[in-house]
């Protein structure tokens, strides 16, 4: 008798008990889902190269520590139809994200087109405001450092009353050089400008004012640097002692002697930041386009000591990263 | 009537007929599309193959023809079955190269060239040929570039005609621009594209033509007439497997219908046809024990039959015996009561004339004495014949038992024709079997018998002819037959020939033959007649043979 009174004791714990856990998993699952409507942001990126995936490194750690949780990074391959296919599919599925990071101007361009109700970020973006980003609900950061930084860094190396040139396509990085124009001005430089529309012009172009400036500036523009004129300008610049100033690391191992670059991972973390101040406040859905917080400084020092320039002045600047 | 397995033979092979013709057209198109399929592929594959050779793009980026030889000669040569009719390379403002091949007689203005064909990625149904033709266009599987694929119809023969644009790279993409400026020498594969020109390539269809040709009649055809033999042999065994059978069953069915109950179907299997035989074979011994039954009660019937037959040809023989027993008997008793009537008178006549015949012997008178003798002699002569008659009377109404005796046949023959006077134009011939065996018989009677019937037979033929008798033995009798030449017996009388006092003769009682009758009845034997008219008459005597 008293055993089977233990029995049914027993059965009726481990009923109650699976009572229990049923429970304590549906809420949990719960929990997960509301947790993943709340906070879920989705990263797309246009292909897979190092800077973007720092970048997206840099945000992922900041994410974390700021409980923002990541659904999905998703990779363009650098092909718009895969891309287009990818945004599509993300957009007819159910569960929609709270913002997108969206990284490259394959991605940005995609994901703005795709989405106007959900808040975007994007960053690694070369020459941004050609490709028409603005909207309500983009925000920006910038990958390059401002025209006033460079040339504060430019006048830094080489002094006041030099003739800086740029050769670049108006119908590309006009604009870029018309802030250039205005902000020269005031670094006391002379901006000399060389005008070009294929890259077949490059060589010419340079020849022109090569023996006008005291500095060629090379700015993102893809007419102007492509492999085959890098190779070209490199070469003219190293014959001519003639120190190149750009904004690409790799830019400088092609033989140019100073660029300021943004740090990618950085830009990351501010695009986090820029994340949790948008998901906190959902009615604020821009920023607006930022600049990046954090630059640095990479110096070619073979190519100084081939063209006999002292680094020395910017050596101490912060940030700063020496090459080879 | 036409059989079930010509039928079944005749629709299935109409059948096997249909499906290898269905079966021959199929495998012609399929082969043939298949052949258009391969040839569709070496053109893309060609066409593509000189599009995209780095050479073929400085060639149109540079209007230089001299680059072109080499990756033509690698087409040619990768064109093992010479199907390339024709090429045709060109930038958009000229055209490079224009070659056909040597063996096609075509002249080249008739093949018409795009106008628009560098467009890469856009809908081309609307484009339109610069000289005719119809364009269709496919997307090579292993490109975005698309491949123009048409027919075209020209004095030289039909031919596939592939068009490709010539791409070549004009600049990096944003994204491959954006890889470089950000420290990345990947290169995408995302580029903008510019159209250098066109490759266009004919391939002839004589080839495909050929091989479709060859397909059919090494191939097609024997395949169709193994397909329609092989099915008309299976067809042909299927029939037999199945309808022999059946044809077996009709056969023992008809031998059964003829009366042999005894054939059954000896077919074991367990399918419907082994469940009619069983049946069948049931049905058959049922049928058999009814028919033996109905066999065994038709035999008692006859068996019947023959027993009344018999009884009452015994009956009516028995019948015919009594009366003429009764007959013989009145006759005799009449006979008898005549006879012995006159006898006496007719002794005392005779007497009394033996008394006058010596009395009047003295008498001298030659007139008178002649004329007495005369008298006396008629007399003499009546008186003597009527006591023959009553004799012949007494003789039949006295008719003893016979006291039997073996007996030669041979001996009583003899005999009785020494005791007749033999006609002369008459001829005896008598026909004995060597050792003839004896007979049980009363000599006198039988003697009498035989004499009768001789003297009956020389009776029949008054002017001459043969008597015959022979004997001869026969079922434990002793068969004696005596045959004449006469005039024969008629059928109307020949009932009544046996009968006492029926006589057809002038001078006769009419009791010889009834008198024989009588004493063969009485010696167990038999007597009977055949005669025709005009063929004479035989009497058949049988007399039991004596056991010695």
């Amino acid at each position: 008798m008293g055993k089977n009174n233990k029995n049914q004791k027993h059965r009726n714990c481990i009923v109650v008990c699976c009572f229990i856990v049923t429970i304590i998993l549906q809420a949990l699952f719960y929990i997960h889902e509301v947790d993943a409507v709340e906070n879920t942001v989705i990263i797309v990126q246009s292909q897979q190269i190092p800077a973007y995936n720092e970048a997206i490194k840099g945000f992922e750690e900041e994410c974390k520590r700021k409980n923002i949780s990541i659904k999905a990074i998703y990779d363009l391959k650098g092909d718009a139809e895969e891309g287009k296919r990818i945004v599509k599919n993300i957009k007819d599925s159910e569960i929609k994200p709270k913002l997108f990071l969206v990284v490259g101007v394959l991605a940005a361009a995609i994901v703005k087109e795709q989405f106007d109700d959900i808040p975007v970020i994007f960053c690694m973006v070369i020459n941004h405001e050609r490709f028409n980003l603005q909207g309500a609900n983009v925000t920006g950061i910038s990958t390059e450092a401002s025209v006033e930084d460079q040339f504060a860094i430019l006048k830094g190396l080489l002094g006041t009353y030099k003739n800086v040139g740029v050769i670049y396509d108006p119908g590309k990085t006009g604009k870029i050089v018309s802030e250039a124009v205005a902000a020269s001005k005031i670094f006391e430089f002379n901006l000399i400008k060389s005008e070009v529309t294929s890259e077949t012009e490059v060589a010419l172009a340079l020849k022109n004012i090569i023996n006008k400036i005291d500095a060629l500036w090379m700015i993102p523009d893809s007419t102007v640097i492509t492999k085959k004129s890098l190779d070209i300008i490199s070469k003219t610049a190293l014959e001519y002692h003639l120190p190149i100033f750009c904004t690409s690391d790799a830019i400088i191992k092609a033989g140019a002697l100073v660029s300021v670059s943004p740090d990618y991972r950085y830009i990351g973390l501010q695009a986090a930041q820029i994340a949790q101040t948008l998901l906190s406040n959902p009615t604020i859905t821009s920023l607006g386009i930022k600049r990046p917080d954090k630059l640095k400084l990479t110096l070619n020092t073979q190519t100084a000591e081939l063209i006999g320039v002292n680094l020395s002045p910017i050596r101490s600047y912060p940030n700063v990263i020496l090459y080879p | 009537m036409i059989s079930i397995r010509t039928r079944l033979i005749f629709y299935m092979s109409m059948l096997v007929i249909i499906v290898g013709a269905v079966s021959c057209v199929f495998f012609l198109i399929y082969s043939k599309k298949q052949q258009e399929e391969s040839l569709k592929k070496l053109g893309g594959s060609l066409v593509m193959l000189l599009a995209q050779d780095n050479e073929v793009k400085d060639a149109l980026s540079y209007s230089q023809r001299a680059f072109l030889d080499t990756p033509i000669h690698v087409v040619n040569e990768l064109d093992i079955e010479k199907e390339i009719g024709y090429l045709r390379v060109a930038t958009n403002q000229s055209i490079l190269v224009e070659e056909r091949a040597p063996w096609i007689d075509i002249d080249m203005e008739e093949i018409p060239i795009c106008k628009d064909s560098g467009i890469t990625n856009v809908p081309v149904s609307s484009q339109i040929w610069a000289r005719g033709g119809v364009r269709v266009v496919e997307l090579h599987p292993n490109s975005n570039i698309s491949v123009t694929n048409r027919k075209v119809d020209c004095v030289g023969g039909f031919f596939y005609d592939f068009t490709v644009s010539v791409i070549g790279k004009q600049t990096f993409s944003e994204e491959e621009f954006a890889a470089q400026i950000l420290g990345e020498a990947k290169v995408s594969d995302k580029t903008i594209q510019e159209n250098l020109g066109f490759v266009q390539i004919g391939l002839s269809t004589y080839k495909l033509n050929e091989r479709v040709k060859k397909i059919i009649w090494r191939i097609i055809i024997p395949m169709g007439l193994i397909i329609i033999f092989g099915g008309m042999g299976i067809t042909l065994f299927l029939t037999k497997y199945f309808v022999s059978p059946l044809r077996h069953i009709a056969n023992i069915t008809l031998d059964i219908a003829k009366g042999d109950l005894t054939r059954t179907i000896d077919i074991c299997s367990e399918d419907e046809i082994g469940q009619l035989s069983k049946n069948f074979n049931q049905m058959t011994t049922e049928l058999k024990i009814s028919h033996d039954e109905k066999e065994k009660i038709l035999a008692q019937l006859r068996q019947h039959v023959e027993e009344l037959t018999k009884t009452n040809k015994q009956l009516s023989e028995a019948q015919e015996r009594l009366v003429r027993s009764e007959k013989l008997a009145v006759v005799g008793k009449l006979a008898s009561g005549i006879g012995h009537e006159l006898r006496n008178p007719l002794g005392a006549i005779r007497n009394a004339l033996f008394v006058i015949k010596k009395k009047t012997a003295g008498i001298n008178t030659l007139n008178d004495i002649q004329k007495l003798d005369q008298l006396i002699e008629i007399v003499e002569k009546e008186t003597e014949r009527s006591v023959k008659i009553v004799n012949d009377l007494l003789g039949f109404s006295r008719t003893t038992k016979p006291t039997v005796s073996p007996t030669s046949v041979r001996a009583v023959i003899e005999s009785s024709f020494l005791r007749l006077k033999m006609p002369e134009r008459i001829e005896k011939v008598i026909q004995l079997e060597d050792n003839l065996p004896l007979v049980s018989v009363d000599t006198t009677q039988i003697e009498m018998v035989f004499m009768n019937l001789i003297q009956n037979a020389f009776d029949a033929m008054p002017t001459g002819g043969q008597v015959t008798i022979n004997a001869k033995r026969e079922n434990g009798f002793l068969v004696i037959t005596f045959s004449d030449t006469g005039c024969g017996i008629p059928d109307n009388i020949k009932d009544k020939i046996f009968d006492p006092l029926f006589t057809t003769k002038s001078k006769g009682m009419g009791l010889g033959l009834a008198i024989s009758s009588n004493i063969i009845q009485r010696h167990e034997g038999f007597i009977d007649l055949k005669s025709k008219e005009g063929e004479g008459a035989s009497f058949i005597v049988k007399l039991p043979i004596a056991n010695v």
